[in-house]
């Protein structure tokens, strides 16, 4: 993609870098009015955007079989008006019907489908050994997660009062913890820069400095 | 009588419908299965309604700013309100296809995916000052932070392998096995805080959701 040669183009990218200016001289100086107008024009637009697929999604799921003569999808649909009785205070409790579905519905697909991926899957990994011939690097790595993730269990144990012969397997799980939420913030940190970094390298590409 | 519809009803629906799913996975029922079919398309009916409910309930507030003149906000929540209404106009000309507009497509590609990117890429400003304060070794716990982080940082930047060159190594065992035990832990963990939260709905006595905390 080269740089925009026709007037739309050329007014989007420059449009788009105001915008991305007013934004970041928050950060870089204070809030201000131009902030304020980019923040509010997100938020407007971002409304709109949700409330069209919004729209799309229910004429899809909802109104396209209604119309085909599926005739108890009136229930979903009113079910989904009924969600906006959460706005009036004396009729509030109309709402809970639909949040009973959507959070019933929500509960029993997690607590189905968190068993063999989340837990089953998780301790057979842990517990299943390199294969044969493998490497020494292997076997401490087998070990050290084994015996971290154990530890690290342990730490949230919240039945019984860590001390005692809780006390120091607890607190190597805490620092088993420690270590991979290190790794894991740095990578949220290279992550955010980099991002950051692909900003920058608009605001030039823009300029022209750096090719599109 | 009226107690029954608001509250006893709302925990006995919630509670087949938690039960239903359940049985639809572990039996295979084919008239479970149907009906829990119809079920997650009836949910996802009602959470995409739902989703308008928010745009609903933020230009009420907004409405209202502009309705009492509140000073230094209300021209904002006049021009988000001019926005919304604008873009949601533009998009109901075509609802099946809204990018068929040339200006609805404009105004996406060069002010909502550019600002999406932007708000995001935000965060990059903090990032730096949020690791300095999660980086400084006060304590043990601390001290494997930041070691974790600095080898994993240095690992993806090219100036760790100049630094040493076994950053990168020591970065990469860090990343694929230092940190696994601890994000294994936290998926067993939280499975466990999904079945317990989820028989504790069935049971009904999780109500926070349902809004009774905040009344009504």
């Amino acid at each position: 993609m080269g740089y925009p040669t026709t007037i739309d183009g050329i007014l989007g990218i420059w449009t788009a870098l105001a915008l991305m200016l007013f934004v970041y001289s928050y950060p870089l100086f204070k809030e201000n009015q131009l902030f304020r107008f980019a923040e509010h024009f997100f938020i407007g637009l971002s409304l709109a955007i949700a409330a069209i697929i919004s729209i799309q999604t229910t004429i899809r799921l909802a109104i396209t079989p209604l119309m085909a003569g599926k005739i108890y999808y009136i229930i979903p649909i009113l079910l989904g008006f009924m969600m906006y009785f959460i706005l009036h205070r004396d009729y509030r409790w109309i709402s809970r019907y639909p949040i009973a579905i959507l959070v019933g519905s929500s509960i029993g697909l997690g607590m189905r489908g968190t068993i063999i991926p989340n837990i089953l899957s998780q301790i057979i990994a842990t517990i299943t050994p390199p294969k044969a011939g493998a490497v020494a690097l292997s076997w401490f790595n087998f070990v050290y997660i084994g015996i971290g993730t154990i530890l690290a269990v342990m730490y949230f144990l919240l039945t019984f009062e860590h001390r005692g012969p809780l006390l120091y397997p607890t607190r190597l799980g805490r620092w088993i913890i420690m270590i991979g939420l290190g790794a894991y913030y740095g990578n949220t940190v290279l992550f955010r820069m980099a991002m950051l970094s692909g900003r920058a390298q608009f605001l030039l590409q823009v300029l022209g400095l750096v090719p599109f | 009588m009226a107690e029954v519809v608001r509250r006893e009803l709302v925990y006995i629906l919630t509670a087949i419908v938690v039960i239903i799913m359940i049985v639809d996975f572990f039996f295979a029922v084919p008239a479970v299965s149907a009906v829990a079919g119809e079920l997650r398309t009836w949910a996802t009916i009602i959470s995409t309604m739902a989703l308008a409910l928010g745009a609903v309930n933020i230009i009420r507030v907004h409405s209202r700013n502009v309705r009492r003149r509140t000073p230094g906000v209300w021209y904002h929540s006049a021009w988000l309100i001019f926005i919304f209404a604008f873009v949601m106009l533009l998009g109901m000309l075509d609802i099946n296809n809204p990018a068929s507009n040339p200006i609805y497509k404009w105004i996406f590609d060069y002010s909502y995916v550019s600002l999406g990117q932007t708000w995001y890429a935000i965060t990059g400003f903090y990032i730096a000052s949020a690791a300095y304060r999660a980086f400084r070794a006060r304590n043990v716990d601390a001290a494997l932070l930041l070691i974790a982080g600095i080898f994993v940082m240095l690992m993806n930047a090219p100036i760790g392998e100049v630094i040493w060159v076994q950053i990168p190594v020591i970065g990469r065992w860090f990343n694929d096995v230092g940190q696994v035990p601890a994000m294994r832990t936290f998926l067993i963990v939280a499975a466990f805080g999904l079945l317990a939260f989820g028989f504790r709905t069935l049971l009904g006595r999780e109500r926070g959701f349902y809004g009774e905390v905040a009344g009504g």
